[in-house]
């Protein structure tokens, strides 16, 4: 199960980006963006995040994944394309040569925090 | 508030897999990544090239199981060195990442050694997501498995050079159409090149050892 070191990795992210905040600041949900064309088991992730984040932080944000669809490029005709399935060529002249544009995403996209308390002095 | 944060997840394993990289650069070590199912004979196909190299070029291994060190001992009678990773400590993680790579590369004389085959963590799915500092993923798929793995567990094929069928000298007891899986593996990848061989009878070890000869002879054009 490699969601177990992937939500270790995640936590360990989003606690270096909260401490660059404030000490105290509390974050509420994660937003990732994951490509479609990634070994990721998405409900592994959320229940090893919300498991390992329970013990480190004393509380679970939520984490929110965006899916990125699978966008290849093709050198020949030019053609941008979504794919739903396999194979991975360019779906209009065949090119097997395409690039992948995106879909491989493992990526933490943003946090949110609560809006910090104006304090006097 | 949203607070932007624009990092990669597997950036800390990269950022160490790129160490390896450059530390494997420096003694132009040619480094495979050798991924495949349990059972699929990515150890088999060590034994069988260990067994032609005998020592030229020098060859290096680092075992990858999730526990016991089996692997290490076949390998263990052919004048190499072998660094066996157990992942179980670290909770039984289903591949190897680029810090386990680290610390056995700092049991392998590097100064003494051309090549560097990593067998991972027998799985189909996992370490294709993750660079240890490799030059190049190969994929092993036995005639066992089935024509449709490609086309079922797509990364592997996809972050492969090459994909080494094995255990071809059982075809002729299974129904099984060899370029069937050549065919699946070219939808997923299509530029992926192709060996099949036996480790067994010996059949196709020469070609799979004459694509690391080449691979190897491009990382130090010199020797």
């Amino acid at each position: 199960m490699h969601e177990l070191s992937l939500a270790q990795s995640l936590l360990d992210i989003v606690c270096r980006e909260a401490a660059r905040l404030s000490a105290a600041v509390r974050v509420n949900a994660v937003n990732m963006k994951v490509g479609r064309f990634t070994a990721l088991d998405r409900d592994a992730l959320s229940f090893w995040f919300g498991l390992l984040a329970k013990e480190q932080l004393g509380t679970a944000p939520d984490l929110v994944i965006e899916e990125v669809d699978l966008v290849v490029k093709c050198p020949g005709c030019g053609a941008q394309e979504r794919l739903e399935d396999p194979p991975i060529v360019c779906p209009r002249c065949g090119n097997g040569a395409v690039e992948i544009v995106s879909g491989r995403e493992l990526d933490v996209w943003s946090i949110e925090v609560d809006e910090p308390t104006p304090t006097a002095g | 508030m949203d607070i932007p944060v624009l990092k990669r997840l597997l950036a800390a394993n990269d950022a160490v897999a790129d160490q390896n990289a450059r530390r494997l650069a420096q003694w132009k070590i040619f480094t495979v990544n050798l991924i495949g199912a349990p059972g699929c004979g990515k150890t088999k196909l060590l034994e069988a090239s260990l067994e032609r190299l005998r020592g030229k070029p020098r060859a290096a291994v680092i075992e990858g199981d999730i526990r016991t060190s089996l692997d290490a001992e076949r390998l263990s009678g052919y004048e190499t060195p072998v660094v066996q990773i157990n992942t179980e400590p670290f909770g039984g993680d289903c591949h190897l990442e680029a810090t386990a790579i680290s610390g056995a590369l700092d049991m392998i004389d590097l100064a003494k050694t051309d090549l560097l085959f990593i067998e991972n963590v027998g799985n189909l799915v996992c370490p294709a997501e993750f660079k240890v500092g490799e030059d190049a993923k190969v994929v092993a798929l036995s005639v066992t498995e089935g024509e449709d793995k490609p086309l079922k567990y797509p990364l592997a094929f996809r972050e492969s050079e090459l994909l080494v069928i094995t255990k071809i000298d059982l075809v002729e007891h299974l129904e099984i159409d060899l370029d069937r899986i050549e065919a699946n593996a070219r939808q997923i990848h299509p530029a992926i090149e192709v060996l099949r061989v036996s480790a067994k009878t010996g059949e196709g070890i020469d070609r799979w050892l004459s694509w690391v000869f080449g691979r190897l002879s491009k990382k130090r054009p010199e020797a």
